[in-house]
């Protein structure tokens, strides 16, 4: 559960400011900001249920990012906290499981014209249109550190890793993105 | 080596576990014969060529996955979703 006395992951480890290559006079080629989303939830659900499950979770979680990860397998991600209990409310046993991941993870938005070259050089995934659209969502490694990705629009993507892993991701993420320059914004 | 996982689309290697080959046939918990045991849990038919293997797509939906791969080349001749959403895929066959 997300409370007001939470201690973002991020908080400290990304320090707002134009880094890396300079990049001269107008907008910086990506932006990092820590993305603090209110809700993570996993849920999951069997073979015999996934048809119910297909339709009954896009009506329980309404204004929410559903990042479609395998097969009967989905993610909830949403500004507002508290969805997890809604989901665990209108989700039966029999239907499937509820899992609250909104402290067990931590979320980075990467955008600007050069996201898709940054993420290239980091994670083994095709970033084409037809492979990877606005909205789609994948599970991928970079380092050995498991990443979620949701491809937000064109050019912005939120990555979600481990908490635990958050300044070894933070890390890895800056080296890559040194050399195109990158600004910090706030969350 | 990339493989082309029936969920997630092709994928690298980096994100894939090798799981084994795939002919073998568990023997039975209650079986005895040290025989048996020695040939499931050390002797492996090692072809030149076509081989059935088990992977699991780790990095990735963690599904495990049956995969053909010819070792000569690594070429992969077919891929096919395992357990209890396999009848939802149909996989993939290259030409």
């Amino acid at each position: 559960m997300v409370d007001a006395m939470k201690a973002w992951p991020m908080a400290g480890h990304l320090p707002p400011g134009d880094h890396g290559a300079r990049t001269g006079k107008g907008d910086a080629p990506l932006t990092l900001s820590e993305r603090r989303p209110g809700s993570i939830v996993e849920v999951g659900c069997w073979p015999d249920t996934l048809n119910r499950m297909q339709m009954v979770l896009p009506q329980l979680a309404r204004n929410t990012a559903i990042l479609d990860l395998a097969p009967g397998r989905w993610w909830v991600v949403a500004e507002q906290t508290g969805v997890a209990r809604d989901l665990e409310r209108g989700i039966e046993p029999g239907l499937g499981a509820v899992v609250d991941l909104s402290d067990a993870r931590a979320a980075l938005r990467v955008s600007g014209p050069a996201m898709p070259d940054l993420i290239s050089r980091i994670l083994p995934l095709d970033f084409r249109d037809d492979r990877l659209p606005p909205g789609g969502s994948a599970e991928t490694v970079t380092a050995h550190m498991n990443v979620t990705l949701h491809r937000v629009d064109a050019t912005t993507v939120d990555l979600f890793v481990f908490r635990g892993f958050t300044r070894s991701f933070l890390h890895h993420v800056q080296e890559a993105a040194r050399g195109f320059g990158y600004r910090v914004t706030s969350p | 080596m990339i493989i082309d996982c029936p969920v997630c689309g092709p994928r690298h290697l980096t994100e894939f576990s090798y799981g084994g080959e795939a002919s073998r046939t568990p023997v039975g918990i209650a079986q005895t014969d040290q025989q048996a045991w020695e040939g499931y849990v050390f002797a492996r038919n090692n072809p030149r060529g076509l081989h059935d293997e088990h992977w699991q797509h780790s990095g990735g939906c963690r599904s495990w996955l049956h995969v053909r791969r010819d070792v000569t080349n690594h070429r992969i001749h077919s891929v096919r979703l395992m357990g209890p959403f396999a009848a939802r895929h149909a996989g993939h066959t290259s030409p």
